[in-house]
């Protein structure tokens, strides 16, 4: 293992990253901590019936190997009163590009390099305002984080504050949003939400510290506290994948309910494509940083087009299939430092054809709602 | 448990104490030999007997070490050779000084190392957080005796700001207010050092505390929540940052009443740590053998106290 | 037949992983990671370069240096002249009788910096640079090979308690525990008279006062390698190896030698600053290394009880407090390098 490998970056190349790195960082630090009127990120929708439209995001990791595009021009939106899954491979991108939304990319490696993020802020007065969250300054974030969009974090075990309460940490959201609120107000409104995520013994969890309580219950108590603020936008990052399943379906249950009950939408990021169809009003996958289909969630899983979400739903476990092993899609997602300009797919495609060593496939539209970035699919869009 | 480990520290010490050559005896007889009488075979073995240190095999240390426990028992450190009165009361009279100077440093030292410590996590990689690491190492790689005859020479003796050394102004006597305000300007240069030489090691471990906690996941649901930075850091983060600092206070017990030997050697302090290195030299056995043990009873002390501290300021630690 | 499937795609999946795309993904090698986060602090670049050049100062020094030597004293002396003149008059002429005295000292002490004595002598004639560096030596030896003795102990008797556990772990740890409540510096005071009355030669007691050192010292790195140690045992990849069957010393050199060691370094480059202090401060009240030999703590022992030398001739004892602070900061700086660059878990 010794010898040396030619894989590894020189001495002279890791310099030239370094510098370069800290140029483009200490720019895009100065520009997240600058101050700014707000007119300068006030914008507008493309389509009003749109709660967030993502369009070219991207996401850079600034590390000392170079450069990873971990979200690289991502663009989908979000219909208002819409569930939209976001489904891929761990690595690709998915939640990154939900801590992009929520601007919590840990700087100052992490920066959105460019693109926009277009919310529909309701302000407390009923009036719709437009943000370009890729804009805001980030003393200004206060604006939309957790009042107009509220995360769910994917480690329950982990994402609550040990040293306070759950009353305490839950009465603190109302203490944000409302300013004159009373302690009983605050109290009342967490003891509402805990009741809402179906907790039995809400008193007894009121008082309780986050050691106390059981994984599937602190995950009830985050998505309490998403909600106690009334979003507009739920992101929720693998709300399930630390829980066993029983607890998943419920906590999905929940999810599910709550979308109706409080007239916004959700952005569910997964790895789970059972879960996508079972939650998803729309389907977004996402391959290598970028989106490679887009659609309802009956056109993916329906007529699946690109060959990764083909794969993809191949690789689903189920009782119906008479083969007693499990379809993989070979090789591995690639690093995304120095991607190529082609297909990302290539490599572990099985209808590569002659065109896919060409230029990256742009997206493709096959329906008014289906998206799809593939060559394989060029000829029917020219032809029709 | 800490029974066990005191009569552990006790004896180790007891057995040192007794090989130690200082005599006190000795000086006590070369003393009356100078002053030019004689002093026979006999008086010198009786004398040796009174203070218990007629015998120095093996049997006869353990025979001394028995006998010293024996009296611990019933609260009795034994009498000061030096001062012929009992070691506790010794103990007591200087620890007064001590007390004061470690007292008034310690707060200081929470009161200027935490916040910095903080800014300077929270700052990772800035300016602020290089000009502090670079205080905290120079706070750390200081000698204490070299730094403290330095701020001698500058702020005493070059400037005369204040007094160099003691800790009364001995040809005035004061009264009331004026007295309070002689100790302090006696004891400003003493505490000076102390806080400057013990603030980088509190200042390194509140930013490498604060540090881990802002990478945790609670940090970020803070933030997602909508709170403010300032809340996120002094609300959510410091009260996590705290658990250790407070588990650390306890720790300082021993410090706050041991005395800082060396900064009361260079000021001449009358504190209870240039005692026990004045008796230390005179071989006075009760007076070093009861500092000492009170030393090891304070970390003993502070030991269960941080780990009291842990269950108050934690609510995962459980008390038992 | 089955078999013969899962073994096609096994080769496949060979094949998969040597696409193009995974090859133009270039990373860094680990040492060079490691090297290049050292390398990125500026101060720890600052701390080993002040660790080298306080090497080559006392260890090459004397051997470039030769005017004067450790305990050489500069006998040149100053040979004051006096003349006095007296006239006397005797019979109107005027007799002037001129008188020389010579008034030599013997010992050419506290002379001011000069191309002779780089940095003046001290109140007994000795050469204050050439004393430095035979001071560094004193420190350096003293302070590498207690931290050398203290890692050995520290992790054979950590290593023991924390792979064996049961009964052999709780003798060390409570002995670990009475170590620790030993109160350190009036125990060092104590050992350090006994070893004045068994006369020991002045060269000798300071490594005896290292090897004290040692003993106290080394709990800390022992609770550090059983804590590691405990901590391991309970990770996922411990028990892989002992499902593949690993033989113990396999497992203890191969998996649980690595993991410790990034966190052994840092704290041995850590602790030697502070043995340096340990040393330097018992010198300082006279109980390390004594005259006619040099410490740099010895060298800053002279003040405390001469005020004259304290506020007049700062040439004879700042030189050695600065030589002190370099030493400790090197170590530090060199030891918090050390600690980010190993941490795999820094951020940038």
């Amino acid at each position: 293992m010794a010898k040396k490998n030619s894989n590894y970056l020189s001495g002279r190349e890791i310099r030239k990253i370094a510098k370069e790195n800290n140029k483009v960082m200490k720019q895009l630090e100065a520009y997240k901590h600058r101050k700014c009127d707000e007119s300068e990120y006030l914008t507008t929708m493309s389509n009003p019936g749109n709660i967030l439209e993502i369009e070219n995001l991207n996401t850079y990791f600034f590390t000392e190997q170079g450069v990873v595009k971990a979200v690289n021009g991502v663009s989908l939106d979000i219909p208002k009163n819409a569930t939209v899954g976001i489904v891929g491979e761990s690595g690709c991108g998915k939640s990154v590009t939900s801590m992009s939304v929520m601007r919590l990319l840990q700087g100052p490696t992490g920066q959105i390099y460019s693109g926009e993020i277009r919310f529909n802020a309701k302000e407390s007065d009923g009036t719709e305002k437009v943000y370009d969250i890729a804009k805001m300054p980030i003393r200004d974030i206060h604006k939309i984080r957790g009042n107009q969009i509220a995360m769910i974090f994917q480690e329950p075990m982990t994402s609550l504050n040990p040293v306070f309460t759950i009353g305490q940490q839950l009465d603190e959201v109302t203490f944000i949003n409302k300013k004159d609120a009373t302690k009983e107000d605050a109290k009342a409104k967490s003891m509402e939400m805990l009741n809402l995520v179906g907790i039995a013994a809400p008193e007894r969890v009121y008082a309780a510290f986050p050691h106390e309580l059981s994984g599937g219950m602190r995950q009830r108590v985050m998505i309490a506290m998403a909600l106690a603020a009334d979003p507009r936008l739920i992101i929720a990052d693998e709300p399930t994948t630390a829980l066993d399943v029983t607890i998943q379906a419920q906590i999905l249950d929940l999810l599910r309910d709550l979308k109706d009950k409080i007239d916004g939408s959700i952005m569910l990021i997964t790895h789970d494509l059972g879960i996508i169809a079972e939650m998803a009003d729309y389907v977004v996958v996402m391959y290598a940083g970028k989106v490679i289909e887009k659609g309802t969630a009956k056109e993916i899983f329906h007529n699946p087009m690109h060959p990764y979400t083909i794969g993809l739903q191949k690789s689903k476990p189920t009782l119906k299939s008479d083969s007693d092993m499990l379809f993989n899609i070979p090789g591995n997602v690639p690093n995304p430092v120095n991607m190529p300009n082609y297909c990302y797919f290539k490599e572990r495609c099985d209808r590569c054809i002659d065109k896919c060593s060409g230029d990256y496939p742009c997206m493709i539209q096959v329906s008014p709602t289906h998206f799809v970035s593939c060559h394989l699919y060029e000829e029917d869009q020219n032809n029709g | 448990m800490s029974l066990f480990i005191l009569l552990g520290v006790s004896m180790i010490i007891y057995f040192l104490i007794r090989l130690m050559p200082v005599d006190f005896i000795q000086d006590k007889i070369n003393a009356i030999n100078q002053g030019g009488a004689t002093v026979s075979e006999e008086t010198v073995n009786a004398m040796y007997a009174m203070y218990g240190l007629g015998d120095n095999s093996f049997l006869g240390i353990l025979e001394g070490y028995v006998s010293w426990l024996s009296a611990l028992v019933r609260f009795d450190l034994g009498t000061s050779f030096v001062y012929g009165i009992p070691v506790a009361d010794v103990i007591f009279e200087h620890m007064g000084v001590s007390f004061a100077v470690a007292l008034i440093a310690t707060i200081f030292e929470f009161m200027i190392a935490i916040p910095l410590g903080i800014t300077a996590a929270t700052h990772q990689y800035s300016f602020r957080d290089y000009i502090v690491t670079i205080l905290v190492m120079i706070g750390i790689s200081l000698p204490s005796f070299f730094f403290g005859q330095m701020l001698k020479d500058l702020l005493a003796l070059k400037l005369g700001w204040f007094p160099a050394s003691g800790l009364v102004n001995a040809t005035a006597s004061y009264t009331g207010v004026e007295l309070l305000l002689d100790y302090v300007r006696h004891m400003f240069i003493p505490i000076l050092t102390i806080v400057i030489l013990s603030i980088g090691a509190r200042m390194r471990m509140t930013r490498t505390n604060m540090l881990e906690v802002m990478n945790s996941d609670y940090i970020r649901t803070a933030r997602a929540k909508g709170l403010s930075e300032s809340v996120v850091i002094n609300k959510h983060a410091f009260r996590n940052t705290l658990i250790p600092l407070v588990t650390s206070l306890a720790g300082l017990l021993p410090s706050l009443f041991s005395g800082a030997i060396i900064t009361e050697q260079v000021f001449d302090l009358p504190g209870i740590g240039n005692i026990a290195l004045d008796a230390m030299n005179r071989g006075d056995i009760p007076f070093i053998m009861g500092y000492n043990m009170f030393l090891a009873l304070l970390s003993v002390i502070g030991v269960l106290l941080a780990d009291l501290m842990y269950g108050i300021v934690d609510p995962r630690v459980k008390l038992e | 037949m089955d078999e013969l499937k899962n073994k096609e795609e096994v080769v496949e999946e060979v094949k998969d992983t040597e696409v193009p795309l995974d090859k133009n993904v270039r990373l860094m090698s680990p040492t060079r990671m490691v090297v290049r986060r050292f390398f990125r602090s500026k101060l720890s670049i600052l701390g080993l370069i002040m660790c080298i050049s306080l090497f080559v100062f006392s260890f090459l020094g004397p051997l470039f240096y030769t005017e004067w030597g450790e305990i050489e004293l500069d006998e040149s002396g100053k040979t004051e002249y006096s003349i006095s003149e007296t006239t006397y008059e005797v019979n109107g002429v005027e007799y002037t009788l001129r008188q020389t005295t010579e008034k030599s000292l013997k010992d050419n002490f506290l002379a001011p910096p000069s191309s002779e004595h780089i940095l003046g002598t001290d109140n007994e004639g000795y050469d204050i640079f050439v004393r430095l560096m035979y001071g560094g030596r004193i420190s350096l030896i003293v302070s590498f090979i207690a931290v050398f003795l203290i890692t050995i102990l520290g992790v054979l008797l950590g290593g023991i308690a924390g792979f064996f556990g049961g009964v052999i772990d709780n003798v060390i740890m409570r002995l670990c525990d009475i170590l620790i409540c030993l109160p350190g510096i009036p125990i060092l005071l104590i050992i350090s008279t006994i070893l004045d009355a068994s006369n020991i030669d002045a060269k000798y007691r300071i490594y005896l006062l290292m090897i004290y050192l040692t003993f106290i010292s080394w709990p800390g790195t022992a609770r550090l390698v059983r804590g590691q140690i405990l901590s391991l045992r309970e990770q996922e990849y411990m028990v892989a190896a002992e499902a593949m069957g690993y033989s113990t010393p396999r497992k203890i050199f191969k998996h649980l030698v690595p993991n410790v060691m990034p966190q052994l370094i840092v704290s041995m480059s850590l602790s030697l600053g502070s043995m340096i202090l340990y040393e330097a401060t018992l010198s300082y009240l006279n109980l390390g290394v004594k005259a006619p030999y040099a410490a740099w703590g010895t060298m800053i022992n002279i003040i405390s009880t001469n005020q004259d030398i304290l506020q007049n001739h700062l040439n004879v004892w700042v030189p050695a407090g600065v030589c002190i602070v370099i030493a400790v900061l090197g170590f530090n700086f060199v030891g918090d390098g050390l600690r980010d660059a190993l941490d795999p878990k820094a951020r940038r």
